[in-house]
């Protein structure tokens, strides 16, 4: 069964359809959500309340746009709903998320001896590095390089400015940055303990 | 250009080339190339991320489908998810949390219902609606359930109408005692999580719930043992 087909028959209320719906995009949906909240639990939530209401709404979709593109930004609405009810510091992005930032400015490294992060980072990395995001920058950067949202859309889906948006990206790009890096740097002592040990053994 | 102008420029960069001042401090600072690497490397991984590395949790369709099924939004019965073959024990982990109970709750609620309702319909009407089927999934689905809680009163109702009342009673109990232990995970879920808004209005819809089921068992005229 092809998506088109199955949306066709999922507006008809055809339970297989539904489910070939649902695997098709379950997984994305769910690390969309897993990444914005860092909350397994929660995301486990979100991702069915997503599907739900994306579910009810079938019977609008008339394929103007594409369908994965539909269910994604429903999916992010319903994680930023969320969000807000939750607690509101973490979408108001016209303050900073990280109140280190407002008291030392961004932390800059430039010209220091920086560990090259270049082929020595992996998705493993990178994904524990960003569950250490403060949330509003965590949102912004998955929304952006994770999910590929331009500043423009996460501006309007997260009522903020674009400017906002950029500077919030910025902001977690380094300090993933450090993050990494501190990776890097735990991984080489880790190794040089290693060999010591093993000289001395 | 400065350090700090290209942070900037680095920073209100949407995706478009570096100018050529940039560039050119590029050739000439370590720093700025090194941040610039950085970026372009984070920003490779953050694509590959994506994509999705892992299966989300089998419970979240069960659950979606329960609440599908209990709106009405879905009408033909598919065969049970692969998941079916899973381990019996495994399925209680869905209940675990208020948010998959719920749907499943309502159900079995709505069987209290219905068992209330059918004990006014003929013997006969009954028998004829409901067919026996021998329950292969290893999973109980909500409908499974529902359709076992009829069964039990239209069994109960070949005994005479007098054994029908105490099969809705029984069943009203039953569902009782199902609210009752909903309510306390509800409320360990609440306390444990005291901003937790999706625990709270479980847990009230629980109170609510089993409200409607008093108010059932008095029209019943149940008496004793009744909490």
């Amino acid at each position: 069964m092809t998506e088109a087909e199955a949306i066709r028959l999922a507006q008809q209320g055809d339970a297989g359809a539904f489910e070939r719906i649902y695997r098709l995009h379950s997984r994305r949906v769910y690390a969309l959500c897993l990444r914005m909240v860092g909350n397994p639990a929660e995301a486990e939530d979100l991702a069915q309340d997503a599907f739900l209401q994306l579910f009810r709404k079938i019977g609008t979709f008339r394929g103007e746009s594409a369908f994965s593109t539909w269910l994604h930004r429903l999916a992010v609405n319903v994680v930023l709903m969320k969000l807000r009810k939750k607690t509101l510091p973490v979408t108001s992005l016209e303050e900073s998320t990280d109140p280190e930032d407002e008291a030392n400015g961004p932390r800059r490294e430039i010209g220091g001896p920086d560990l090259l992060l270049t082929g020595s980072i992996d998705r493993v990395h990178l994904e524990r590095a960003v569950e250490q995001l403060p949330p509003g920058y965590r949102q912004v950067f998955v929304l952006h390089d994770v999910q590929g949202f331009e500043h423009n859309e996460i501006a309007k889906l997260m009522e903020c400015s674009i400017g906002n948006s950029k500077s919030q990206l910025h902001k977690a790009r380094m300090r993933l940055r450090e993050l990494l890096q501190e990776t890097l740097r735990d991984i080489a002592r880790q190794e040089r303990q290693e060999a010591k040990a093993g000289e001395t053994g | 250009m400065q350090c700090e102008q290209f942070e900037q420029l680095l920073e209100q960069r949407d995706g478009s080339e570096l100018p050529k001042p940039a560039l050119v401090h590029l050739e000439s600072c370590e720093g700025c190339r090194a941040l610039f690497a950085d970026f372009d490397a984070i920003h490779d991984l953050a694509v590959e991320l994506g994509a999705g590395t892992a299966d989300p949790p089998e419970r979240i369709w069960i659950s979606l489908r329960n609440q599908l099924e209990a709106e009405g939004l879905i009408h033909d019965s598919q065969p049970a998810p692969p998941v079916a073959s899973r381990a019996h024990a495994g399925w209680w982990t869905v209940f675990q949390r208020p948010a998959f109970a719920g749907s499943f709750l309502g159900l079995l609620l709505a069987a209290a219902g219905a068992a209330g309702y059918l004990s006014n319909f003929q013997q006969t009407a009954v028998q004829s609606q409901l067919t026996p089927e021998q329950e292969t999934s290893s999973v109980p689905s909500a409908d499974s359930v529902f359709k076992e809680e009829v069964l039990t009163v239209a069994n109960d109702s070949n005994s005479g109408l007098q054994r029908e009342d105490t099969a809705v009673t029984d069943s009203i109990r039953r569902n009782l005692q199902i609210v009752d232990n909903f309510i306390v995970v509800c409320e360990k879920s609440v306390r444990e999580q005291p901003d937790n808004q999706m625990a709270r209005e479980y847990l009230y819809g629980a109170y609510q719930q089993k409200a409607e089921l008093l108010a059932t068992a008095m029209n019943h005229n149940m008496t004793g043992g009744l909490q």
